[in-house]
C-alpha cells in the first residue's frame, strides 16, 4: 500500500518504456490431495478442479472478476475434456468472460501453466491470471484399442448398410479390451520407476538416502500442517482436511520394512532400492495459483507474495540411455540461474519435486559431479550444491501425492508463501527454485523472489 | 397493511426455501396431507403444524393483532405496531380472526391484577390463526428490590407465558419480554424484540422470556436490513446452522467473514462465494488462533462488529466410557477457543477510526479490529440447560457457555457491547440426522410445536441478537427449542 | 546368371501354400538356383509404409523406412527360395543375419526394379547357410542391396561338415553362431511388450504371413511352442528408434540369435556411438534380450546396429 515507495531495483512495469513488467504470485489454494481410488474415487477431475478454483475466488473475493486467463491443465484427459479448464472455471463465481487455456506438459503442466500467465503478465497482455492444473488417476480415461478405433472410424464412414456390415465383422474379441492409460514411456516402455531406478543405480543412490529423504518430506509437511502454514494454501474436500498420502508418523523402521517395487523387472539393476514410500502413489488433486502484476494486486489490497523472476526449460535423450528420465531439470536449472546470474548458493529456498526420492538425490548427485559439471554442463567443474536445509522444507510429493498437473501449482504457492514469510522475517529478498521433472525427459524450471514488501 | 419491502430483499429470502423444506421430516409431511392427517388424528399421534418462516410471512405482524392492556405502556406498545402499518386494536371482541396479541403486563403490583388480562386474552385463543403469535410484556422480578405482592405477579407472569406455549395450537407461539424497571416500552430493546417476537423470524421460539436490560440499542434505519454496514464474524461457518447464521446475517445486510477449519475449506469457499463473504480456515482450538484472528482482520482491514461462535462438535459417549480425546476437543471447541478468542478480540481493542473511516484499523502496528457497539452471540445448548444423557461433556461445555455469557457481557459493558448466547433444541441438521430414527422421532415430537427446528431459526434468533435494537439484551441465553419439554 | 523377369511380385499365401505343397518325384538340388527373379516397377505404397512407420511407434515419412524396403523385396526371394527343387524347404529357414545397405533416399510412391538371386550356400554346425541377395535399382541404378543370411537347418552334409563349420564360424567371430557364450547384457534403455497379436500385426503391414508367426498354434503345427516375432520386426522397430536421418546412405546391420516368442517382452539397449549430431561415421547400436529368470541367465535376441555413411 506504499504507493510513494520507490520503484524495486529491478524492472517494474512502472517504467513505461519497458516492455516487461512484474509478475507476482499473490496466493493459491488446492484440494487436499487424495490417494488414487481413496477419498476422491467417483469424482470427476473437472469436480477437482472447480473445488479448487472456488476456493481461491473466494479467498481472493474474485466473484465476477474478469481475469485476464485461466491456465489449467491435466496430464490424463478424457477427450470429453478437451475444455477441461474453461469448463471448470465456467463453474465458479468467475466471470463467464474470463478466457481459459489447457496446456500439457506431464507433471510440469501445473508450473508450466504458471510460466505461460505470468509471461502475458510480464508482456502486458493481460493483468491477472489464474494458473491451475488437476489430475485424478482415479477418474482417468480408458480408451478402445487403435484397431477398434480404426474399425469404428470406417464403419461411420461406410456409405451402405453391406459396407458397415463388412466393417463391423473385422472387430474381434482382442479389440474390445479397453485400453487403460500406459504408464510407461511410449517410447522405451519402461515405466517412470524402472527408469528412475536406472538413474539412481547409475548415481549410486543408496536405498538409505531414498527412505531418509521421504521421511523428511512427511514430517515437514506434518509440521507444516501443524504450523498453520497451509490454513490459507489448502481447502479441505470431500472430507478430506490433509493429504491422503501423508504418514506424519512413519519410521525408518517401517520404510526399511517394504519390498522394493521399482527396478525389479529389470534385472541389470544389480540391488532395486526404491520402495512405494520413495515414490510417489498414484493420486488425486487439484491447485490453483493467483498471478496478476503489482497495480492489479494493490488495486485489489491483496499483497504480492512473490515474483515470478524467470523460467526455463531442458529436455534430454532418455531413450537411447544418454541421459536418465528424470534428469532435465539438472540442465535447466544451470541454464537458469547461469541466466540470472545466480549460483546454488544464492537461494534460500529450493523445491524438487519429489517424483521418486532417488530423483531429488540424482539430481543433487549430479550437480555435485565435477564429471557431470564438465562433460554435461560445459563448465570447469561441479555446478554445486544445495543446502539440505533449504530443501523442500515444507515436504514434497512424497508426502503430499503428485496428481500430476497439480504439483506445480502446489509448490509454487506453497514455495511463494515461504519466501515472503521469511522477507518479511528477515528484512532481506528471498530467492527460491522451483524444479519439476517429467515424462518424456523433460523438465521446467522456475525462479520465485520476495522482497517482503506488500 | 403490511410494510412495503424490496423485490430483491424478497427474492433473496425467498430462495432460502421457507416453509416448503423440511425435507428432513417424513412424519411431519405426512401429517400435512390430507390422508395423513386422516390416519395420524384417528391413532392420536402428534399433528406437527406447519410453521410459517420470514419467507412464509414477511410482514412483522400477523394482522390484526391486539393489545391488551391499559398503560401507558400499552399506548407505546400499539403506536409501536401502528408505526410498522398493523391492524391495531384494542378490543378483540368484534373480531373473527386475530393474528396476534401483545399482552402488557408492565404495571403489576399484586397477583391479582393478572387476573382481567388473563382472562381477556383467554378470549382470543380460539379466534388465533395459525401461526399466530401472543407476547407478554411485563417486568421482570428483581430478586427482592420491590415489594413482596409486586415479585410475586411479575414472576407469575413466567408461569402464565410458559404454560401458554405448551396450549396454543397451529404453530402459535407464547413469549414474553421482560423489560426492566426504567426501560420504557418504547426502548429499542423492547421495540426490537417485539417485533422479532411477533415476526415469521421467531417460528420455533416458544414459552420463552426475553429479559431486556437497559435502554441500550438503537432501532436500525432499515428494518429489512438490520445489520447493514456492519460485519459479522461466524465461526463454524461452512455447514449447518453455522451456514444458515451466515446467510441470514448477510440477508440482513452484513459483510460476513467465514471461519472454519481448513478440514471445510471448500465448503467454506463455496458459501463465501455465495455470499460474497470473506472465508477465513483456521482451527479456533489452535494456540495462537486469536491472534491469527486479529492478524487477519488487519490485513484485510476487518473490523468486527459482530462475533457468532457457533463452532462446535459432539464427541457423545456415557462419562463412564468418557476418555480424554473425547472430552478435551470437546470443552476446547465449544467453550475455551470462545474465551481465548474473544480475549485476543477484546485485547487488540476497538477501532479507533470509529463508524466512519475503518483505515485506521488496517495499522501494521495493531488497530483495534472490533467496532465500537460489537455483539458477541454464542451457540449453547438445550443439553446445558437440562442435561442429555451420553453428553456430559457437550453438556458440560454448553452450560459453560450460558454462564460466560454474563461475565462477557459486563466486561463489553464499557464499550456499548453485549454478549448473549442462543440455545437450540432439536434442530434438522446433518448432525441431528445421524442420531439412530426411533431418537430423532421422539427428540423432534417433545416439543409444543412437535417438530424439529431448522438452522435457520436459529439464524433467526442469532440475528436478532445481533441487531441495533438489541442493545438492551446482555448476558441472556434465548432458546431456539419449540418449547422443549426439557429444562425451563 | 539368368534373370526370369515376374510380372508382379508373387502373393505371399500362394508361395506358402506351393511351399508346403508335396510334390513326390521332385529332387532337391544340392546347389543353389543360379537364376534371380525380377519384377519391374514396383510401387511403394505411401499406405503401406505409413501403416509400416507407425507399427514401428514412428513418424510417418516420406522417406522409406529401409524395411519397407526388405518386406517389397521378400516375396520375390521368397518365390525362389520356394522353388520344389531348392536345396532346403523353405518351411524351416532361419534367418541369421541381415544387411541392407541403402545408397541413396526412397520415396514413397516412387517406383523401383526388384531383383532377387541366392548365393555363398555354406556349411554350418548346424546345417548350411546361404546368402539371399536382392537389389533395388530405379532407372538401372542400384539403390539399395539386402543381403540376408538364412540357416537350413540339419541335411545329410550338416553332420560331416560340422567341425569345419565350427572353425569357420568362429573365425567369422560371429556370436551368433556361439549362443552358449555367456551374454552380459548392457544397460537397458526400454523393454519392448510384445502381445500376442505382434506376428499378425507385422504379417498385415509386411505381408509375410509365415505361420510360425502368427499363432501359437500354427507355430506349433511347424515344431514351434509358441509363435515367434518376425525378426525384421524387431530390428526395423530399432531402426526406427535409432532415429536416423533417411536423407544420408546408411548401412543396416542385424544379428539374430535367440528367437523373441510371443507374447513376450524384450529389454533393450540403446548405445549411440561416434558423431552424436548423426554425422557421417555415426554408428547407433541396439541389442534385445530376453531377462534372464530364476536360474536361466538373460540370452541374447538381436543386435541391431546403423551406421550413417556420408
Amino acid at each position: 500500500m506504499t504507493d510513494t515507495a520507490p520503484a524495486a531495483p529491478h524492472r517494474d512495469g512502472a517504467a513505461s518504456d519497458s516492455p516487461v513488467r512484474d509478475a507476482f504470485v499473490l496466493g493459491g489454494n488446492r484440494i487436499p490431495f487424495a490417494r488414487s481410488g481413496g477419498a476422491y474415487a467417483g469424482v470427476s477431475a473437472q469436480d477437482l478442479l472447480t473445488a479448487a478454483l472456488d476456493g481461491l475466488v473466494a479467498r481472493f473475493g474474485l466473484q465476477d472478476e474478469r481475469l485476464g486467463v485461466v491456465a489449467g491443465g491435466a496430464v490424463l484427459k478424457r477427450a470429453a475434456d478437451l475444455n477441461l479448464t474453461r469448463e471448470s472455471a465456467l463453474g465458479t463465481p468467475l466471470s463467464p468472460r474470463t478466457p481459459a487455456i489447457d496446456l500439457s506438459k506431464a507433471c510440469a503442466t501445473g508450473l508450466e501453466t504458471v510460466v505461460h500467465a505470468s509471461n502475458a503478465i510480464r508482456l502486458g497482455q493481460i493483468d491477472s491470471a489464474i494458473a491451475c492444473g488437476v489430475d485424478s488417476a482415479s477418474d482417468a480415461p480408458i480408451e478402445v484399442s487403435d484397431r477398434l478405433r480404426r474399425i469404428l472410424h470406417r464403419v461411420s464412414a461406410a456409405k451402405t448398410p453391406a459396407q458397415r456390415l463388412r466393417a463391423l465383422a473385422a472387430i474381434r474379441p482382442a479389440d474390445l479390451a479397453p485400453q487403460p492409460p500406459r504408464n510407461a514411456e511410449a517410447r522405451t516402455g519402461l515405466s517412470m520407476g524402472e527408469h528412475q531406478a536406472l538413474t539412481a543405480a547409475r548415481w549410486g543412490i543408496t536405498r538409505q538416502a531414498q527412505e531418509e529423504l521421504a521421511l523428511a518430506s512427511h514430517r515437514s509437511l506434518a509440521a507444516a500442517y501443524d504450523s498453520g502454514l497451509l490454513d490459507d494454501l489448502v481447502s479441505g474436500y470431500r472430507g478430506l482436511a490433509r493429504d491422503e498420502n501423508l504418514r506424519p508418523d512413519s519410521t525408518p523402521e517401517k520404510l526399511a520394512s517394504l519390498k522394493p517395487v521399482f527396478g525389479v523387472r529389470s534385472p541389470e539393476v544389480a540391488e532395486p532400492t526404491m520402495t512405494a514410500a520413495t515414490s510417489t502413489p498414484l493420486s488425486d488433486g487439484a491447485s490453483a495459483v493467483l498471478l496478476g502484476s503489482r497495480e492489479w494486486a494493490q488495486e485489489r489490497g491483496l499483497a504480492p507474495l512473490a515474483r515470478l523472476v524467470d523460467a526455463r526449460s531442458a529436455a534430454v535423450d532418455f531413450v537411447h540411455g544418454e541421459e536418465g528420465l528424470l534428469m532435465a531439470p539438472a540442465y535447466a536449472v544451470p541454464e537458469l540461474l547461469d541466466a540470472n546470474g545466480l549460483t546454488l548458493a544464492d537461494l534460500d529456498l529450493v523445491e524438487i519435486h519429489e517424483a521418486f526420492a532417488a530423483t531429488v538425490l540424482a539430481t543433487l548427485a549430479a550437480w555435485e559431479s565435477e564429471e557431470f559439471g564438465r562433460e554435461r554442463l560445459g563448465r570447469d567443474g561441479a555446478f554445486g550444491t544445495v543446502d539440505r536445509s533449504r530443501l523442500n522444507i515444507a515436504g514434497s510429493s512424497l508426502a503430499a501425492g503428485h496428481p500430476f498437473a497439480a504439483t506445480g501449482g502446489r509448490i509454487v504457492a506453497t514455495l511463494a508463501k515461504l519466501l515472503h514469510a521469511r522477507a518479511v522475517e528477515t528484512g532481506r529478498t528471498q530467492r527460491g527454485l522451483v524444479s519439476i521433472c517429467a515424462a518424456g525427459g523433460q523438465g521446467t524450471v522456475a525462479l520465485l523472489e520476495s522482497d517482503g514488501k506488500a | 397493511m403490511s410494510t412495503p419491502r424490496s423485490t430483491s430483499a424478497a427474492r433473496g429470502t425467498a430462495s432460502r426455501g421457507g416453509a416448503s423444506r423440511g425435507a428432513a421430516d417424513p412424519y411431519g409431511r405426512l401429517v400435512r396431507t390430507a390422508p395423513g392427517r386422516a390416519v395420524t388424528t384417528r391413532l392420536g399421534l402428534p399433528q406437527p403444524p406447519r410453521l410459517p418462516r420470514r419467507a412464509d410471512r414477511e410482514a412483522p405482524v400477523l394482522d390484526p393483532v391486539v393489545v391488551l392492556g391499559a398503560t401507558a405502556g400499552a399506548d407505546q406498545v400499539a403506536e409501536t405496531l401502528l408505526g410498522w402499518d398493523a391492524d391495531v386494536r384494542r378490543r378483540a371482541e368484534d373480531l373473527d380472526a386475530i393474528g396476534s396479541v401483545v399482552v402488557v403486563l408492565d404495571e403489576l403490583s399484586a397477583p391479582g391484577d393478572l387476573s382481567e388480562p388473563s382472562l381477556a386474552l383467554a378470549s382470543t385463543l380460539r379466534r388465533l390463526r395459525p401461526g399466530g403469535r401472543i407476547v407478554t410484556i411485563s417486568r421482570p422480578a428483581t430478586g427482592g428490590d420491590q415489594d413482596g405482592a409486586t415479585e410475586a405477579a411479575r414472576g407469575a407472569v413466567e408461569g402464565l407465558v410458559r404454560s401458554l406455549g405448551h396450549e396454543v395450537r397451529r404453530g402459535a407461539t407464547a413469549n414474553g419480554i421482560l423489560a426492566a424497571d426504567g426501560v420504557p416500552l418504547d426502548a429499542p430493546g423492547v421495540v426490537g424484540a417485539l417485533r422479532f417476537l411477533l415476526s415469521a423470524r421467531s417460528a420455533f421460539i416458544d414459552g420463552q422470556l426475553l429479559t431486556v436490560a437497559s435502554v441500550d440499542g438503537a432501532l436500525p434505519e432499515d428494518w429489512e436490513r438490520p445489520l447493514a454496514d456492519r460485519t459479522a464474524l461466524v465461526t463454524g461457518a461452512a455447514r449447518g446452522i453455522g451456514a444458515a447464521i451466515a446467510r441470514t446475517l448477510a440477508a440482513d445486510g452484513a459483510r460476513v467473514v467465514l471461519l472454519d477449519v481448513p478440514a471445510a475449506g471448500t465448503d467454506l469457499a463455496r458459501l463465501a462465494n455465495e455470499l460474497r463473504a470473506v472465508p477465513l480456515q483456521l482451527d479456533v482450538t489452535a494456540p495462537d488462533a486469536g491472534e491469527r484472528l486479529v492478524a487477519f482482520c488487519r490485513e484485510q482491514g476487518l473490523v468486527l462488529d459482530i462475533v457468532v461462535h457457533n463452532a462446535g462438535i459432539t464427541r457423545d459417549k456415557l462419562l463412564a466410557n468418557m476418555t480424554g480425546d473425547r472430552w478435551d476437543p470437546v470443552m476446547a471447541v465449544n467453550l475455551s477457543s470462545q474465551i481465548a478468542i474473544d480475549d485476543a478480540l477484546l485485547a487488540a481493542g476497538q477501532d479507533v477510526g470509529g463508524d466512519g473511516g475503518g483505515d485506521g484499523g488496517a495499522d501494521s502496528d495493531g488497530g483495534g479490529v472490533l467496532g465500537s457497539a460489537p455483539r458477541f452471540v454464542s451457540l449453547a445448548s438445550t443439553s446445558g440447560i437440562a442435561g442429555n444423557r451420553g453428553q456430559t461433556n457437550y453438556a458440560a461445555s454448553k452450560a459453560g457457555v450460558i454462564t460466560f455469557m454474563p461475565a462477557l457481557a459486563r466486561r463489553l459493558e464499557g464499550v456499548g457491547g453485549t454478549a448473549n448466547a442462543v440455545a437450540p433444541g432439536f434442530i434438522e441438521t446433518e448432525m441431528t440426522a445421524r442420531i439412530p430414527a426411533l431418537r430423532r422421532e421422539v427428540a423432534r415430537r417433545v416439543n409444543s410445536l412437535q417438530q424439529g427446528g431448522r438452522p435457520e431459526d436459529v439464524a433467526e434468533a442469532v440475528a436478532f441478537l445481533a441487531s441495533p435494537p438489541a442493545g438492551g439484551v446482555r448476558g441472556e441465553t434465548l432458546r431456539v427449542c419449540g418449547q422443549n419439554l426439557v429444562g425451563r | 546368371m539368368s534373370v526370369r523377369e515376374l510380372s508382379d511380385v508373387p502373393s505371399f499365401p500362394a508361395i506358402y501354400a506351393a511351399a508346403l505343397t508335396p510334390r513326390p518325384g521332385v529332387r532337391r538340388s544340392a546347389t543353389l538356383p543360379s537364376e534371380a527373379y525380377r519384377v519391374r516397377r514396383v510401387r511403394i505404397d505411401p499406405e503401406r509404409a505409413a501403416a509400416f512407420d507407425h507399427l514401428m511407434g514412428g513418424p510417418a515419412t516420406d522417406l522409406v523406412h529401409p524395411g519397407v524396403l526388405h518386406v517389397l523385396a521378400f516375396p520375390v526371394t521368397l518365390a525362389l527360395m520356394a522353388r520344389p527343387t531348392f536345396p532346403a524347404p523353405l518351411l524351416g529357414l532361419v534367418h541369421l543375419r541381415n544387411s541392407l545397405l541403402q545408397h541413396r533416399p526412397v520415396r514413397v510412391g516412387e517406383l523401383v526394379d526388384v531383383e532377387a538371386s541366392v548365393r555363398n550356400l555354406r556349411p554350418h554346425r548346424k546345417g548350411r547357410t546361404f546368402e539371399a541377395v536382392t537389389t533395388i535399382r530405379v532407372d538401372g541404378e542400384i539403390i539399395a542391396t539386402d543381403v540376408s543370411t538364412y540357416l537350413a537347418r540339419g541335411g545329410g552334409a550338416a553332420e560331416a561338415e560340422r567341425a569345419g563349420a565350427e572353425s569357420a564360424a568362429a573365425g567369422a567371430s560371429r556370436t551368433a553362431e556361439a549362443p552358449r557364450r555367456e551374454f552380459v547384457p548392457p544397460v537397458p534403455t526400454g523393454r519392448w511388450t510384445l502381445g500376442a497379436d505382434t506376428g499378425r500385426r507385422y504379417a498385415e503391414v509386411s505381408g509375410d504371413a509365415n505361420p510360425i508367426h502368427l499363432s501359437a498354434l500354427s507355430a506349433r503345427a511347424f515344431g514351434f511352442p509358441r509363435a515367434i516375432a518376425h525378426g525384421m520386426h524387431t530390428a526395423s522397430r530399432a531402426f526406427t528408434e535409432a532415429r536416423v536421418d533417411l536423407r544420408r546412405p546408411l548401412r543396416w546391420d542385424v544379428e539374430f540369435d535367440a528367437p523373441v516368442t510371443l507374447p513376450g517382452t524384450v529389454l533393450v539397449g540403446f548405445e549411440p556411438e561416434g558423431a552424436s549430431d548423426g554425422g557421417a561415421g555415426a554408428v547407433t547400436r541396439c541389442v534385445g534380450w530376453r531377462p534372464g529368470r530364476d536360474q536361466k541367465g538373460p540370452r541374447r535376441c538381436f543386435a541391431v546396429s546403423v551406421t550413417t555413411l556420408g
